[in-house]
């Protein structure tokens, strides 16, 4: 086997029939969007027609659907655009310790110009208290944001019972629903989300595409300046093979989602029984329960599993381990760091996502490398 | 990789002579894995770099991702931060504080670079592993060990910063440059059209921003709450010539700088930690006939039979001295030379010669 590929969560491969769907975007219907003639009425209507399928995904109206360029843009868009727009409301926001970074440095960022944000901690099963949220929230919050789905444990959050401590409170929720939408049935209207973050790259989709629900009657400020695109609030000619990738891409998601979260949570939870079985001193980050379908998290007592990734690489095996460093390397999670593991496992992880192409083959193909690779570090 | 050929780790600064390196043992048909050591970096900086130092800067990881990519191999950035933290760079300031003049690269080369990257192909499943140095690793049939061996570049030998190697280590251990002279390595380097044929060569000590040690230890006696007070400049009689404002701004040998003035040239002959004074003299009475060295090192074993004559260095310049190697015990010299030398600066390594063959070295004490 010359490939395997088990990392989904980090980008999926482009489904062949969202690549059909976006080919004559590129070769025939290549106008620009904002143009009355026909190639850009084909555009158009191209794109209004993706927008519909990503709302219904979301069980929202197409007019709060905006494209961006991706799950980092809508973010930074979403937490940055509506704390500055509502500022004279409160500069107060409440999110957690294992939001992705373009959360938190977004917050980060928001710290420097003169709000406040609250970090709540996680449980060690990965768990969010809802206990500690609602104790975080004060008379001048005005903003949360809490993900979906850890990109790296898989767990999935309660949104709706966060959602409805936002609503009690009368504070606007974001959610980054980046590794869930398209997988996890979402509905924003019953869990109270105001504002959502999603990808294409993690559902077959291309790069470079995504988009932000904002709900109506939300006020963002303008991000970014120029043209009326996307209703005067994101300038820019639309990326129209891209956005009609996105629509395809969430299409199949919507026919697909249960047929695929039986399979892939059948997969996964074979895969996790026989590493039980084949490999000493296994241990899993985060709960079973409750966990994206195509997710498994593994650190392994006493070795060092960035030895153990880059030996999978070498046997062609992709997975990934903590966040990647801009540069190649392996930084400790944030996230496994907050689960705080026994000393025997250190701060090492690695991230098994299965996805719609992966084979019962290449998981014994896997499990069976992973043996040989542990053994061998073992007995150094 | 299960094609039958070996696997070499190749470490990877992203320079030209570690990017050859790895492209000249892929010629030679081995499977390479390229790895770049995150040693060090600034805390704090905004910008994604290493550090400001080109030697482990992001941009020199992308220079050796992109030679490794070029000839299709992988390639790892590992994070030895850490370890580099506390076995050189605290070693250099401990160092300092007691009146050395410790060389970090000397130190960085044989005692952190070679263990965790051997650690690292073992775990990776690899074979062997190879470095840029200018160097030469010889099998000899007779005594059926591997010996170190000068570069026949001798301008650019790097066998100084080497000497802690042992014959088991270099077992592993390919070094092709050996064979090369820099010249020829930047002709091979844009004969392969190396993307980092044309970067500039690093002469400094990585974690030292500018080369100057001077602030990094004042900034991290700083750090630790030490307060620096002014001690005495005296000459070899003990006649008070000045004062000085901190005993680990001076090294041995050192002329400019000294905040006295004795109408001739004076240099630093000894760092008395204890009472916080360094004595300056003449440039005659700077020389030494012997000295002593600890820690000492050998990489094919102590040779039998006591006093030996060699050749030794006692810098990374040095052009080499002829001397008397008197082993004292396992790990432990004295030195005799020939004819008097220069500046003897404890801290730095004195490394033993015979002809081309390097037999071992050690910390020169006194």
């Amino acid at each position: 086997m010359e490939h395997v590929y088990l990392d989904y969560s980090a980008s999926t491969p482009v489904d062949k029939r969202v690549i059909e769907s976006m080919l004559p975007y590129f070769r025939s219907k290549y106008g620009n969007a904002s143009s009355i003639h026909k190639f850009g009425r084909d555009a158009k209507g191209a794109i209004e027609r993706a927008r519909s399928y990503i709302s219904m995904l979301l069980k929202a109206a197409p007019e709060e659907v905006f494209f961006t360029s991706g799950g980092t843009e809508s973010d930074n868009w979403a937490i940055i655009g509506y704390a500055l727009k509502n500022s004279e409301k409160g500069k107060h926001i409440v999110t957690s310790v294992i939001e992705h970074p373009a959360v938190i440095k977004a917050c980060k960022y928001l710290e420097t110009v003169g709000f406040e944000v609250s970090y709540v901690d996680v449980e060690p099963d990965g768990k969010l208290d809802l206990e500690k949220i609602r104790n975080a929230v004060r008379p001048d919050t005005i903003l949360f944001s809490f993900m979906h789905i850890n990109n790296e444990i898989g767990n999935i959050y309660p949104l709706e019972d966060i959602g409805n401590i936002a609503r009690e409170n009368d504070i606007v929720f974001h959610t980054d629903a980046v590794q869930g939408f398209g997988k996890v049935a979402l509905d924003v209207n019953r869990m109270n989300i105001d504002l959502l973050s999603l990808s294409s790259h993690k559902i077959y989709g291309p790069k470079g595409v995504g988009a932000l629900y904002i709900r109506s009657g939300i006020e963002l400020g303008r991000h970014i300046h120029g043209g009326s695109n996307e209703k005067n609030m994101r300038a820019g000619t639309e990326n129209t093979p891209g956005i009609v990738g996105l629509g395809t891409a969430a299409k199949l998601c919507r026919s697909e989602i249960k047929k695929e979260a039986e399979t892939l949570t059948g997969l996964r939870n074979y895969f996790w029984e026989r590493m039980q079985e084949d490999i000493p001193g296994v241990k899993l980050n985060g709960l079973l329960e409750n966990r994206l379908p195509g997710n498994l998290n593994t650190s392994i007592m006493d070795v060092d599993m960035e030895s153990v990734l880059l030996s999978l690489d070498l046997h062609g095996i992709a997975v990934s381990s903590g966040s990647a460093c801009a540069a190649g390397g392996v930084e400790p999670s944030p996230v496994i760091k907050a689960l705080k593991l026994p000393p025997e496992y250190g701060d090492s992880a690695i991230r098994w996502t299965l996805g719609r192409f992966t084979s019962k083959e290449e998981i014994d193909y896997t499990l069976k490398i992973l043996k040989e690779v542990v053994d061998r570090i073992n007995g150094l | 990789m299960e094609n039958g050929k070996k696997t070499v780790v190749v470490a990877m600064s992203g320079g030209v002579d570690s990017s050859l390196t790895a492209v000249l043992l892929k010629e030679q048909g081995y499977n390479i894995v390229g790895i770049t050591m995150r040693l060090w970096d600034e805390e704090d900086t905004a910008r994604a770099s290493f550090s400001d130092n080109p030697c482990c800067s992001l941009e020199m990881a992308d220079g050796a991702r992109a030679v490794c990519d070029q000839i299709g191999a992988p390639h790892y950035v590992v994070d030895f931060r850490e370890f580099f933290r506390k076995e050189v760079v605290d070693d250099f300031y401990r160092q300092y504080l007691i009146g050395m003049t410790p060389n970090p690269c000397v130190r960085c080369n044989t005692f952190i670079k070679w263990q965790p990257l051997v650690r690292k192909k073992e775990m990776l499943g690899a074979d062997l592993i190879a470095t840029g140095h200018y160097a030469r690793c010889l099998f000899n049939d007779a005594e059926d060990y591997y010996e170190l061996h000068r570069g026949i570049d001798l301008s650019k030998d790097q066998t100084y910063f080497l000497w802690g190697l042992t014959g088991e280590q270099l077992k592993n251990t390919l070094l092709p440059l050996g064979e090369y002279t820099k010249e020829k390595v930047r002709e091979l380097a844009a004969e392969y059209d190396l993307p980092t044929a044309q970067r500039p060569e690093s002469m400094e000590v990585c974690f030292i921003p500018d080369n100057n040690y001077r602030n990094f230890i004042s900034e991290r006696l700083e750090q630790d709450g030490v307060t620096v007070s002014t001690g005495d400049i005296i000459d070899t009689k003990g006649n008070l010539l000045g004062k000085h404002k901190g005993y680990h701004n001076f090294t041995i040998g050192q002329r400019k700088g000294l905040g006295i003035a004795i109408g001739r040239p004076a240099y630093v002959k000894s760092i008395i930690p204890e009472d916080n004074v360094i004595v300056v003299a003449d440039d005659d009475e700077l020389t030494a006939n012997h000295l002593k060295a600890e820690s000492m090192s050998w990489i094919n074993g102590i040779p039998v039979g006591g006093r030996f004559r060699a050749e030794v260095k006692i810098r990374y310049r040095d052009p080499g001295k002829d001397a008397y190697i008197i082993p004292e015990g396992d790990s432990k010299i004295r030195v005799e030379f020939i004819e008097p030398v220069r500046a003897v600066t404890p801290g730095q390594s004195v490394v033993i010669y015979q002809g081309d063959r390097v037999l071992g070295g050690g910390i020169i004490r006194n």
